[in-house]
């Protein structure tokens, strides 16, 4: 009944000379091509269907004319690094789980890619030279509001990344993704300097939850075989979920996360609950009445929804005493 | 996405001429709208269809007039369907197409409309002209084909509607390099296509819901309830949030709300008590 994805690519005017733009064009070479004076004629009309648009996601390639690198908002993980800003080469994520802020944030469920890589580049150059704590690097999330690996088959953005990274001394970026693509990592070689983030979820949650994305077995494997070759691993146990038997089933997941990983090379954790912008989250309940962790009775704090303070206070303490069991406190950072 | 429930959307279909409504009124059994005297509309089961004139602006009152008549817009899906002409000669006469992109020659804007459902036509970039095009000898036109009707039912039914909601299907009745304007032998054309035409028209609009937490019955209960305990506006809608929360947590059914069609308070106080009763048994706290 649904198109396939990506079925059809949208090409902004001024696309095409780029590289990228051909890479990604032989990449797809069965989709429909249609012309597009500004991407956001397309990705920002109104009254689209986020989850509709969903079922046959299409793409759309741009440039990015400016805002290539944004300072990294206050309350937001920058894991003590004071120069924390990151970028968008993507808009949106090829996946679509049920607790994420995107459905709120884009006005569309279609995939930007932006093809201008080298303006992101000097733009990064800059902000390397002009960051404001010079005795620091600059810390660079790079798959900040989408799943970056996820999508390197298709845009090769993470690859050309690392190699950027690798000849900028005073730049660490963060890749976070949930994908298992080993193929895209295989022939890189590891750099210090990149720290690749896996969020991880209990079984049930990926399976009722996380729908379309590798399950935690693959990306457990995925997690191993990256160690074994020495790169920096960040694992995101973000955002946890207040389900029916959390402690249990938090306790059994960290167990065998632990037991399949050894905790001593993992570089940091991330602890965090479930939280959203507000205005995200009343866009998302419009649009989602099928989901049962969307319609807990949350509290709204300032722009923040989240559980209940108590309930937050609680799950945080007993996660981090989990938790402590297999990393030293200052390993974890925790967020909610 | 977890599969939800199929349904068929009401087809709201929009044609400029009444020779291209025909085929379309007989295939889908419709009957004329008596109440609608100045813009024909032609009414059935899961179908309504205009008839707005030739041009955008027609287009566009039409298709207004349609979307103030359908029952409900969440399940409607429109079509225009029409007669357009060629710019490429890779289309021949009577070929069905689906514009994906629409483009309005007197205002340069561009429209998309959502290509979700699968199809076996080929796919154009539309342009709407203000007047017939022909006898142009060299296109260098960004389109595919012309029509004089897309743009306008495209951006009135976008008050109303989501791009996905939205389809443009033309049969190419002309060249934009060599019009005949033999008016028969166009229609000709587009009747021809319409074996083409129809199965798309239904396939496009077999939809899927996502599940709802709350059964038609328990929307009746609900609404009963905020009758009966004279909720306000607010109140009946957060009731309404309260409900499809508790099912969604795995409550089995809404009978705790039974015992309120019994109660009518008496006064404001009593009833925003009662109210917030209900809010906590349906929240678990």
């Amino acid at each position: 009944m649904w198109q396939k994805r990506y079925s059809h690519i949208y090409l902004e005017d001024g696309v095409d000379p780029y590289p990228l733009t051909r890479t990604i064009l032989d990449r797809l070479p069965g989709a429909t091509r249609v012309r597009v004076a500004d991407y956001k004629h397309i990705f920002a009309r109104g009254r689209q269907n986020f989850q509709a648009q969903k079922r046959s996601p299409k793409l759309i390639l741009a440039r990015k004319k400016d805002n290539w690198i944004y300072p990294g908002p206050s309350q937001s993980q920058d894991f003590g690094y004071r120069n924390f800003y990151y970028n968008s080469l993507l808009l949106n994520c090829i996946y679509n789980c049920d607790y994420c802020y995107l459905q709120g944030m884009y006005p569309s469920g279609n995939l930007v890619v932006f093809v201008n890589e080298d303006d992101f580049f000097s733009a990064t150059k800059r902000a390397i030279e002009e960051r404001p704590f010079p005795e620091e690097p600059l810390y660079l999330c790079i798959s900040y509001d989408t799943d970056l690996l996820a999508y390197e088959n298709v845009a090769p953005y993470c690859a050309r990344f690392i190699e950027f990274t690798r000849s900028q001394e005073d730049l660490l970026i963060e890749i976070r993704t949930k994908s298992a693509n080993w193929n895209a990592l295989a022939e890189v070689a590891p750099c210090p300097r990149v720290i690749l983030a896996w969020t991880l979820s209990p079984r049930s949650v990926v399976k009722k939850y996380e729908k379309q994305t590798p399950s935690l077995e693959q990306r457990i494997g995925i997690v191993k075989r990256c160690l074994d070759r020495g790169w920096q691993v960040r694992l995101c146990f973000d955002p946890v979920l207040r389900i029916d038997g959390w402690e249990a089933i938090y306790g059994e997941f960290f167990r065998e996360v632990f037991r399949a990983l050894p905790a001593r090379s993992i570089r940091d954790v991330s602890l965090g609950l479930f939280r959203m912008n507000a205005d995200f989250f009343k866009r998302i309940e419009k649009q989602r009445p099928d989901s049962d962790i969307l319609y807990y009775p949350f509290e709204r704090e300032s722009s923040l929804i989240s559980y209940p303070q108590e309930e937050r206070r609680d799950m945080l303490s007993h996660l981090q005493e989990e938790l402590a069991a297999y990393l030293p406190r200052e390993k974890i950072e925790t967020w909610g | 996405m977890a599969p939800g429930r199929k349904f068929f959307a009401l087809k709201l279909i929009v044609t400029a001429l009444r020779q291209e409504a025909r085929p379309l009124i007989e295939a889908l059994g419709l009957k004329q709208d008596t109440g609608s005297r100045r813009i024909p509309v032609y009414a059935g089961e899961d179908a309504m269809l205009v008839i707005a004139g030739m041009g955008k602006v027609m287009a566009a009152i039409a298709t207004t007039h349609l979307m103030h008549m359908a029952p409900r817009h969440d399940r409607a899906c429109l079509i225009n369907v029409g007669t357009c002409a060629a710019v490429t000669d890779r289309l021949a006469l009577g070929d069905a197409v689906l514009a994906n992109r629409i483009w309005d020659r007197a205002t340069e804007r561009e429209f998309f409309p959502d290509m979700l459902v699968k199809h076996s036509l080929q796919e154009v970039s539309l342009g709407t002209f203000d007047r017939p095009v022909t006898g142009v000898k060299q296109p260098n036109l960004p389109c595919q084909a012309v029509d004089m009707e897309a743009s306008g039912v495209y951006q009135a039914a976008h008050l109303f509607l989501a791009p996905h909601q939205m389809m443009f299907l033309k049969v190419v009745v002309d060249f934009v390099q060599s019009s005949t304007f033999d008016l028969s032998e166009m229609l000709g054309h587009y009747t021809g296509s319409m074996q083409d035409l129809l199965p798309q028209i239904t396939k496009a609009c077999v939809w899927e819901d996502p599940a709802p937490a709350v059964t038609e019955g328990q929307e009746r209960l609900l609404a009963q309830v905020a009758a009966h305990m004279r909720l306000t506006r607010t109140q009946t809608h957060q009731l309404e949030k309260a409900a499809q929360r508790f099912m969604l947590r795995g409550g089995e059914n809404l009978d705790l709300l039974q015992p309120y069609l019994q109660t009518r308070p008496r006064h404001k106080a009593s009833r925003n008590r009662i109210f917030s009763s209900i809010l906590a048994a349906l929240n678990g706290s």
